[in-house]
């Protein structure tokens, strides 16, 4: 094993959930569905526990992460060019992911400061919890998950506490224009952030009670998917039909906390959430892909490709869009297109070839007990 | 050895990361702006901003020390700048002010009436685009020019005309006949198909002020004239004053201003977005219905107000459920009012008086083709499907909306006394 270190159910469940918090509330990508996005991300969430059951699944019955399993399942001539597509999401995530946060930071917090210094700052720290191993990873998350739960709890709670800005009656009318534009809206909130956790194959294998992930991983994904849930009917029910026309619905909210004149200027919640969240999905993306480089390439320690890996990652977040409005097109419309087949199609055309596999076995191989009596 | 020269290294490289932020901005090196006035000229946006004049401000009583009393010293000072842009004219400020324009803590935009007649759409733009501005400030509309009226606003209270809009959006709570919007509020209004967005009315008005109390002209120099104030005590003159007052709401359609309700009108709308804590209704005394100077006030505690939607005929019907409840304040006239009879009497007429500010209101609004009170959005919310077929040319079509008022007051105390005092039995 390249990776020697292991994960508890806890850590790994922190992490996931750490992994969809992440930049999904940065840009909530349920415009089209207007004021039934809060609907939108549950029938996502729905979708996301399916995609979430079917790579459980997978790790069951490879046991290995991502690419080893891969090329146990396919063979070398499939499984290395299906292999390398799915490095390349990782790394393309990754990118994204970086590009996301720092986009953030240079259009609301520092928009004099040249985006290099974010991508930058941000993809060496990660590389540096990267080297330290998946063992990292999993105590950062265990650390962080509880603070971004609690920041984003209070963030809401001070939104809902501050007078006259919430107007729930703005989630009326329900399914206005039938269900059409909440499954579009659904679609792209399955892709960013449900369908993601398809990274997460990687992981499953260093925990350290294999049988009981099943188990985090969903309570998990529920869990922050709900969250997500009031988020996105909080958004709704503050900026009504204007949600569409901001960029950052999140930091506007935050803008307009104000309780009792004291209490005001919570950006700084939003930013941590988004800053730490996106910095675990990040180590992730970044782990899987020197990880799996690795195993592709069959190298001893994955930790010499971190540095350049790094490079890269960060040259590309910068490269990847010219200009915002490409990043929030990409993500809504592009987006879930283009991920589709690395969340679902790839796992399970994975998951039939292992199938069928496993059946030519049991078939050609004959009965234990029968070869012992030929013998 | 080397492990503790790269250690050594390390964290003398990380240090420089924790000084500071890549663009630093103290304090002192700030032009912090407190409220600004847009105006229209010519196709030039014309912004004056109040900037807080940061050598009095904290200083307590340094500039104003020499004032009798200390007496109210607007602690600002006022710089224009003009551009084709809101952005450009924001920016033309640079070669005016010695320091960097800050405008995060700009606590009120007051637009002035030609401004918001044209249309303020770019500037609601640029307030919610730019990462400096910010979406909470409140806007106000000025009848004449914004420029002139904070250029003259010599305060009372309160330093600058920011702090004073600030106090006033919580002091105006108590009285309801006017309401301060901030941005956020009028752009979701201006979003949503079914409302039209309002923003509070603003106007200079000139007070005779004792002498003495008079601060010193503008500000400047306000040492030396306030002394001298002082000095000349028995010298009575007095100084005409100005100050800030809301006055009723500024009606606009999209972006673009089209009238104002009238105090009594602009309290009828508060009534149906039933968001008023406290208010006043005067009514006629019932026990002597002829006398003259027999009012009676009755202040509000609590108020709940519905919107229900109804289908008629394939046309939307609103009614408006008020429910007041109020409490003696004060009566002019001898004798009991908390009977049965004569409280009936006062709760008829409460619920007239709600009855007839929300009908001028609704009034009003037909007569000029706006929905302030969102209407359309509740139709909306209500009754999806039809709202479907007249959604296309909503605010007029509130012409031919049928509103129904239900209206109903209940006096529950009378605070701490039952009769008048001029009362003999």
């Amino acid at each position: 094993m390249r990776e020697e270190g292991r994960i508890s159910t806890w850590q790994l469940a922190t992490l996931l959930g750490s992994f969809l918090i992440g930049s999904s509330t940065i840009l909530f990508p349920t415009a089209k569905a207007r004021q039934d996005s809060w609907l939108a991300v549950l029938v996502a969430l729905v979708a996301g526990v399916g995609a979430s059951w079917l790579w459980l699944t997978l790790t069951r019955i490879q046991e290995a992460p991502a690419v080893s399993g891969i090329l146990l399942t396919l063979g070398p001539y499939l499984g290395i060019p299906l292999a390398i597509l799915y490095l390349w999401y990782y790394l393309h995530l990754g990118a994204l992911v970086v590009r996301n946060i720092s986009e953030i930071y240079v259009t609301a917090v520092m928009p004099e400061t040249p985006i290099v210094v974010f991508t930058g700052i941000l993809v060496f720290l990660a590389a540096l919890a990267v080297r330290g191993g998946v063992e990292v990873l999993g105590r950062l998350a265990e650390l962080l998950f509880p603070l971004l739960v609690l920041a984003i709890l209070t963030g809401h709670i001070l939104i809902v506490s501050t007078p006259r800005l919430v107007r729930w009656e703005y989630l009326l009318p329900v399914l206005e224009n039938g269900f059409a534009p909440v499954l579009q809206a659904a679609l792209s909130m399955f892709a960013f952030p449900f369908g993601e956790t398809v990274l997460f194959v990687n992981l499953v294998p260093f925990t350290l009670n294999k049988a009981c992930a099943g188990r985090p991983v969903i309570i998990s994904t529920i869990g922050v998917g709900l969250l997500l849930t009031v988020v996105a009917a909080l958004h709704t029910a503050t900026l009504g039909a204007d949600v569409p026309r901001v960029n950052f619905p999140g930091l506007a909210l935050l803008h307009e906390v104000n309780v009792g004149d004291f209490v005001t200027r919570m950006e700084v919640l939003g930013i941590f959430v988004w800053t730490f969240g996106t910095f675990l999905k990040i180590g992730v993306c970044y782990w899987a892909l020197a990880l799996g480089l690795a195993e592709l390439l069959g190298l001893e320690d994955y930790r010499v490709l971190v540095l350049p890996l790094g490079v890269i990652m960060a040259s590309l977040s910068i490269l990847v869009y010219d200009t915002f409005a490409a990043m929030t097109t990409v993500a809504t419309s592009l987006y879930p297109f283009y991920a589709f087949p690395f969340q679902v199609l790839f796992p399970l055309l994975l998951l039939l070839v292992a199938f069928l596999r496993r059946q030519k076995k049991k078939a050609v191989r004959p009965d234990p007990k029968m070869a012992r009596k030929e013998q | 050895m080397r492990r503790a020269l790269v250690l050594a290294l390390t964290f003398v490289l990380f240090s420089s990361f924790l000084a500071g932020c890549w663009n630093r901005r103290e304090i002192n090196e700030l032009a912090i702006v407190s409220a600004v006035g847009i105006d229209r000229e010519n196709g030039l946006w014309r912004l004056t901003a109040e900037i807080f004049r940061p050598l009095t401000v904290g200083g307590e009583g340094g500039g104003g020390g020499g004032g009798a009393g200390g007496g109210p010293v607007r602690q600002a000072w006022v710089v224009r700048g003009e551009g084709y842009t809101v952005f450009q004219a924001v920016r033309d400020m640079a070669l005016k002010v010695p320091r960097r324009v800050y405008w995060a803590h700009c606590t009120a935009a007051i637009v002035g009436e030609e401004a918001a007649r044209a249309g303020i759409n770019e500037m609601l733009d640029f307030w919610d685009r730019d990462a400096e501005l910010r979406r909470s400030t409140n806007i106000l509309v000025c009848r004449g020019k914004a420029e002139d009226l904070i250029v003259a606003n010599q305060g009372s209270l309160e330093k600058t005309v920011g702090l004073e809009v600030v106090g006033l959006k919580k002091t105006a709570r108590a009285d309801a006949h006017s309401r301060i919007t901030s941005i956020h509020e009028f752009l979701v209004a201006l979003a949503a198909s079914g409302a039209d967005p309002v923003a509070s009315g603003l106007e200079l008005k000139v007070m005779p002020e004792p002498p003495g109390l008079t601060p010193g002209g503008g500000g400047e120099g306000g040492g030396s004239q306030g002394g001298r104030g002082a000095g000349g005590g028995g010298e009575v003159k007095k100084q005409p004053m100005h100050v800030l007052r809301l006055k009723g709401l500024a009606l606009f359609r999209n972006d673009k201003l089209v009238g104002f309700f009238e105090p009594k009108e602009a309290r009828g709308l508060n009534w149906v977005q039933g968001d008023i804590t406290s208010t006043v209704i005067n009514v006629k005394c019932p026990l002597h219905p002829v006398k003259r100077d027999n009012n009676v006030a009755l202040e509000l505690f609590r108020l709940r107000t519905k919107l229900e939607v109804k289908e008629k005929e394939g046309r939307p019907e609103v009614m408006v459920k008020v429910k007041a409840e109020l409490g003696l304040a004060d009566q002019g006239c001898p004798g009991d009012l908390t009977k049965p009879g004569p409280t009936r009497s006062l709760e008829r007429q409460a619920a007239t008086v709600i009855r007839n500010e929300i009908e001028a209101a609704v009034a009003k609004a037909k007569n000029l083709g706006v929905d302030p009170f969102a209407f359309g959005e509740a139709i909306h919310r209500g009754q999806p499907k039809l709202w479907k077929n007249i959604e296309k040319d909503w605010p007029q079509g509130l012409k031919g909306l049928t509103v129904k008022i239900d209206s109903r007051a209940k006096i529950r105390r009378s605070a701490l006394s039952n009769t008048a005092p001029q009362e003999s039995p």
